[in-house]
């Protein structure tokens, strides 16, 4: 070991160690990540590792004077090669401390005790560690490809004056002969592979680092524990963020930032996720730039943060899905990192007008365009957290101890078992002397008829044995006598202590069973318990979300040039994680919209008397077995009659039928897709695409969601989800023999069709409301008449809600029957109130749901359930029934039509319906090449939609489709004078003769079945296009 | 060598060493007994209880009735035979061979009738749906004759499932009887193709061959009962595509 050095060859030398103190730390967090040593037998992957590094480190630490870290790593070392004995783990335990206090005095940023701790070492001074750390590399400045001077990174401010991008000091020069052949090879290794690099924030991944006998592949596991941890570091990033929003003064905000950024730079750099590193490296550096201006232009420095920390979620689920972010995901960093350092520029400079940086958030990959469009976007931490679940020590303990609960009740069940077997022993005891005593009866009773019989044969008709004894009879009579009177009282003594016994042992059963119901009862409770815990195990606060809702606030709060103060309440009530997720976009939306279009400019504001700062807020509750959220404004609130001129502007409601709107179903109409009042659409919203996601996302999770809205005075959204999928409050019907659950929060009333003052009869089939498409319908009165907005001329219209009935055997399809039910549920479907029938309804109960084997799982089953008595039944869907019943029927009854004529001298056009994409695709081919011109569809709604809209020459449909199949489709058209204009051609895969049958009953010119020759099809096609214009 | 488990003579012995203990009922016929025959009648029923059985040889094959066609298959691939047909909910939105589905054990599972498979005809139903939901139907088996291959005295159950799979793949299969087990081995496997079928039999790719008990009896048709579970599995995935479209 060589413990004397020139001082001019500790900087490369020192790089070189930190490089390896790096390596060592990632592996130390590796460890702690993934504790498991061995595996099979072997020393696992992280160990192996671990131990060559602690065994090069130790050279290196020994080589540069600090004995006392090498003598660390020596330990660390022996530990490790013992794992996994007890004796090891603490001794790793007390290397890894004095070893994380030393490593971070001489690497972690702004180490206060550098000093101190470099003194300690024998023979490297404080300012050699210093200088060997801190100063730049010449020409630092042309390598950062980030545009970020050597200030920047080493500059003495608050961040310690520490260069944290590493690798800025590999030009250093050294003296080579003070190492060994074999230090000097790895220094060699090390500098040319951090000088080929492009980005001086690279960190060099473990694979490089470790001799290829040594590297195996990275397990999959551990990169994904990674991303894990990334996914939270990033949370933590964004809940700094908001504070750093709420007080952009404080420097500690900006160091923890910078400090997250760095580390998650290396451990992305040491798991080979090269551009993800390059990202946070990117990001590391901000938090410095953007300090000397954080308090005074505050905004454009929070803009940039929340920028950022999109672009690394992006980055960390494409880290997920595609091994490593994309390069996209880097020029967005750059371009972050450019719009910092212009922010930073003093004001007068001549660069102080921004780069052309996005305005607005940056595009994330899996938002659609990211303003409301129905997406799957999950907030990376979320997606990484898919196959882990956090629990605290404390629910571990809690669950620990109801499982205790649990083993011992079921000690006492099997010592109650025990003495009910006791028990029943104890009546087989009894039985079988009952059964001696019948045969003494019964031996009895033949002695007594023996008796009898010599009596009567001694003609002497007295009663025995007085009567004998009386006249003197003999002495064997006597006996006989006392024989049998002696038999009976044993007899009867015996019975009479069977009988106590009996009594006996009914009471100690009687006893035993109060004592199982005990058991019983303390095992439901005790079962009930750890069902909760579980539950709960899964449950996460909103508080996460609520970072990512304020920072999207403030984000489009600044693009609009507004001034908004975010309220969020209730951050710690919890739901479940999946719901947690799912409502993300949702949310992100409401409050999306709240500032975009709700809130108004300042100046708008004063003009109404308004602070010129307006309000949105979140707030959480718990409402028994839902979470309850409120996204309000106060704003300018939305015109009804707006929202209905645009729902018939955009042909969403009928002019007839929007005269019955009330005000509630007028702002209900923001729910339906393709509809906005905004005159001018953004980036932020004004699509019409928005809200209509909202509510499928909240309906998707068996929630709810209302609006309520006055001009001038704001909008408050309020949501109602479950805390839990797997739990609900149910009402349990009967449909013929079986039994369903339908979740309460779906049924708004219960009552009979027979009941008088509530319902008036089925109204006759006037086209005049919404609901008369249906064929059936009640007419439900209003508890508190609402007077239609428009004031249509039918007085009676305030006093009744028109509902389509329905019943649930139809919903569910089962077997035809009469309905004489009149047994009602009025149900909320999301868009409409719908009534449906059943035959009877029971008790509301809590049901655990428990979800059904996928190659059993239906449309419209949540799950299965398990009643007290033991009876399966199903938990339904009602929205998702009721949804495909509104959307068929909808559209069953078409009104008559009147389309434009298709001028004669386009080519024919040929309407092709199929569900299949290929055959579609097929076809289309098929008749373009044949000249005709070509529209397609994929079921029978969508057909009839394009009929509407044009009518076809001729038609080419499939029979088996969705929603409405083939038949359905020839039924209606056939009903519609217009549309039966059209001659249609069956192509199907159905060659039975009935069905032929069928289709040209229902109207059908022509039957082909697939697969079909393209002459064939195209000459009958043509043979339908003749006869038409024959017809014409 | 195809056999059945063979039962000795009862061994009568009025010697009550070695006896087992009367059990509750036992002692209740023999408190009941009025005669000394009936007495002697309650007391050597624990003996024929227990009188021994040979070992058999050869691969045990559960023999069961389906669609009334005998068949046969590896009683390693069953996981239970349930003792009726067992009380099922019906599934929304399934093919009349879904019969519905049921509690078994901790698990969930599906009861379904294979006939229109095995038999490649979806007229053809095993089971009605309408008694698998019904469920706990027991129907007085055939008692067997003593020439047939069956157990003496354990006649052949009525109309039942039985549960093949494991894990989330698991089934019940409706059956019109389950009879008793037959130990066989290779060579008695008969694995030529029906070409001419006298009878109905299942389809090839669910048929492992056949083997005859008694030259007077039909053949048990072998199933390839994984075969049938996967295919059933993928019909049901199917169903339940369609269920959402």
């Amino acid at each position: 070991m060589n413990e004397t050095h020139n001082e001019d060859a500790l900087p490369g030398a020192r790089a070189v160690i930190r490089q390896y103190i790096d390596a060592v730390r990632e592996l130390i967090a590796v460890l702690a990540i993934s504790p498991t040593p061995f595996a099979d037998g072997e020393q696992s992957w992280t160990v192996r590792t671990f131990l060559a590094e602690c065994e090069r480190l130790g050279r290196l630490l020994a080589q540069a004077g600090m004995s006392d870290c090498a003598r660390a790593v020596a330990n660390l070392e022996r530990a490790g090669a013992d794992l996994p004995s007890e004796e090891s783990v603490r001794d790793i335990d007390a290397a890894l401390t004095f070893l994380r206090a030393r490593l971070h005095d001489v690497v972690a940023p702004g180490a206060s005790t550098l000093q101190g701790s470099a003194d300690d070492a024998a023979g490297v001074s404080a300012d050699d560690l210093r200088s060997a750390l801190e100063v730049p590399a010449p020409g630092a400045e042309d390598q950062d490809i980030s545009g970020a001077t050597a200030a920047d990174h080493t500059g003495t401010d608050m961040f310690g004056g520490e260069d944290m991008s590493g690798g800025a000091d590999e030009r250093d020069t050294f003296d080579e002969s003070q190492f060994s052949a074999e230090t000097l090879a790895m220094i060699r290794a090390f500098q040319q592979s951090t000088l080929r690099r492009r980005a001086p924030g690279e960190v060099t991944p473990i694979s490089q680092l470790v001799p290829a006998d040594v590297m195996d592949e990275i397990p999959e596991h551990l990169k994904r524990a990674f991303l894990l941890e990334a996914g939270n570091d990033l949370a933590t990033l964004r809940a700094l963020i908001a504070s750093f929003g709420n007080m952009p003064g404080d420097s500690d905000d900006l160091r923890t930032m910078a400090q997250i950024g760095h580390k998650v730079k290396g451990t992305a750099a040491t798991y080979e996720f090269p551009v993800l590193a390059e990202v946070m490296y990117c990001f590391e550096g901000v938090p410095r730039v953007l300090h000397p201006v954080a308090t005074e232009r505050a905004a454009d420095c929070l803009n940039v943060l929340i920028r950022f920390a999109d672009v690394i979620d992006v980055a960390l689920q494409e880290a997920h899905n595609l091994g490593d972010a994309t390069a996209e995901r880097l020029d967005e960093a750059l371009m972050l990192v450019a719009n910092a350092r212009t922010i930073a520029l003093p004001p007068d400079s001549s660069a102080a007008k921004p780069m052309a940086v996005p305005t607005e958030v940056p595009p994330l990959a899996s938002e659609g365009d990211g303003h409301g469009q129905s997406s799957a976007h999950i907030p990376a931490h979320r997606i990484l957290e898919e196959d882990f679940v956090r629990v605290e020590p404390r629910e571990l303990d809690g669950l620990m101890h109801e499982s205790d609960g649990l083993a011992m009740n079921r000690s006492v069940l099997a010592q109650t078992n025990d003495e009910i077997s006791h028990v029943q022993s104890e009546i087989e005891d009894v039985l079988a002397r009952l059964a001696a005593l019948s045969t003494q009866l019964s031996e009895l009773s033949r002695m007594a008829r023996q008796s009898r019989e010599l009596a009567r044969l001694d003609g002497d008709a007295l009663p025995w044995p007085s009567a004998r004894a009386s006249r003197g009879g003999a002495v064997a009579g006597n006996e006989f006598d006392l024989d049998m009177t002696s038999s009976l009282d044993e007899s009867l003594r015996s019975l009479s202590e069977a009988v106590v016994d009996v009594t006996a042992l009914h009471g100690g059963l009687t006893s035993l069973i109060k004592r199982m119901a005990r058991n019983s009862e303390a095992q439901q409770t005790v079962l009930h318990g750890m069902q909760q815990t579980i539950i709960h195990l899964r449950l996460v606060s909103l508080k996460s979300l609520s970072d990512r809702l304020t920072l999207a606030a403030h984000s489009v709060a600044q693009i609009e040039g507004k001034q908004v103060e975010i309220i969020i309440t209730g951050r710690d009530t919890e739901i479940d994680r999946n719901i947690s997720d799912a409502l993300v976009d949702p949310l992100m939306q409401l409050v999306r919209n709240a500032v975009a279009h709700g809130i108004e400019s300042p100046a708008e504001r004063e003009a109404t008397g308004k602070d010129p700062t307006g309000k949105v807020w979140l707030h959480a509750s718990y409402s028994g077995n839902e979470v309850s959220i409120e996204v309000g404004d106060d704003g300018r609130g939305v015109n009804p009659h707006q929202l209905i001129a645009a729902a018939v502007s955009a042909r969403i409601r009928r002019p007839e039928h929007a005269d019955y709107l009330t005000r509630d179903q007028a702002l209900d109409l923001m729910f339906e897709p393709g509809l906005s009042t905004t005159e001018k659409a953004g980036v932020i919203a004004g699509h019409g695409i928005g809200l209509d996601s909202v509510r499928t996302a909240i309906q998707s999770l068996r929630g709810k969601i209302t609006v309520q809205s006055g001009q001038g005075r704001g909008t408050v959204f309020r949501i109602r989800v479950p805390i839990s999928l797997s739990i609900t409050r149910a009402m349990h019907v009967r449909v013929g023999a079986d039994m369903y659950a339908i979740p309460l929060a779906m049924i708004q009333h219960m009552f009979s069709l027979a009941e008088p003052g509530i319902l008036v009869s089925l109204p006759d089939a006037e086209q005049r409301t919404p609901s008369a498409r249906f064929p059936r319908r009640v007419r439900i009165a209003r508890s508190a008449p609402e007077q239609p907005l428009r004031r249509p001329d039918d007085p009676t219209a305030a006093l009744y809600d028109e509902v389509p009935v329905f019943s649930l055997a139809e919903l569910l399809g089962l077997e035809e029957r009469p309905q004489t039910s009149h047994t009602a549920l009025l149900v909320d479907a999301g868009q409409r109130q719908v009534v449906v029938l059943v035959d009877e309804v029971f008790d509301e109960s809590e049901v655990v749901i428990r979800a059904l084997p996928e190659h059993l799982r239906r449309r419209a089953v949540r799950g299965a359930s398990i009643m007290s008595d033991g009876r399966l039944f199903l938990v339904l869907d009602l929205a998702d029934l009721l949804t495909d019943a509104l959307d068929s029927k909808s559209i069953v009854r078409v009104p008559p039509v009147s389309l434009p004529e298709r001028s004669r001298d386009r080519p024919a056009l040929v309407l092709v319906v199929d569900d299949s994409i290929s055959m579609r695709r097929a076809l289309e081919k098929t008749f373009a090449g044949a000249g005709y011109d070509v529209r397609i569809a994929r079921d029978g709604v969508e057909a009839l939609g394009m009929m509407m809209a044009e009518l076809p020459d001729v038609m080419v449909l499939d029979v088996e489709m969705p929603r409405l199949d083939g038949f359905e489709l020839l039924a209606v058209i056939g009903a519609n004078e217009t549309l039966a204009q059209v001659p249609v051609l069956i192509l199907t895969s159905r060659a039975a003769e009935k069905h032929h049958r069928q289709a040209l009953e229902l109207g059908a010119r022509g039957y082909l079945t697939k697969p079909c020759p393209d002459e064939v099809l195209i000459s009958n096609v043509q043979r339908l296009l003749r006869e038409r214009q024959i017809q014409s | 060598m195809l056999n059945t488990p063979q039962q000795d003579e009862p061994k009568h012995s009025s010697s009550s060493s070695g006896t087992p203990p009367l059990n509750l009922s036992q002692l209740l016929a023999l408190a009941r007994a009025q005669t000394i025959d009936e007495q002697s009648d309650a007391l050597e029923q624990p003996h024929r209880a227990a009188d021994s059985v040979t070992p058999p040889t050869g691969d045990p094959y559960l023999l069961f009735t389906c669609a009334d066609v005998a068949c046969a298959a590896p009683l390693t691939h069953f996981r239970e035979v349930l003792p009726t047909l067992p009380t099922t909910v019906a599934l929304p939105f399934s093919p009349s061979w879904v019969l519905g589905f049921f509690a078994f054990h901790t698990d969930l599972v599906g009861l379904v009738d294979p006939a229109p498979f095995l038999f490649a005809d979806p007229e053809m139903t095993g089971i009605s749906r309408a008694r698998a939901r019904n469920g706990r139907i027991i129907v007085p088996g055939l008692a067997a004759s003593p020439n047939n291959a069956l157990r003496q005295g354990a006649p052949e159950s009525g109309p039942t499932a039985v549960v093949v799979g494991v894990g989330e793949r698991t089934l019940a299969l409706a059956v019109s009887s389950v009879g008793d087990i037959a130990y066989m081995g290779k060579d008695d496997l008969d694995t030529a193709p029906v070409l001419t079928a006298p009878a109905r039999v299942p389809v090839e790719r669910f048929r492992a061959g056949s083997f005859t008990l008694r030259d007077s009896q039909p053949a048990y048709q072998v199933l390839k009962i994984n075969a049938l579970l996967d295919t059933l599995l993928d019909s049901l995935m199917s169903v339940e595509a369609r269920s959402h479209e």
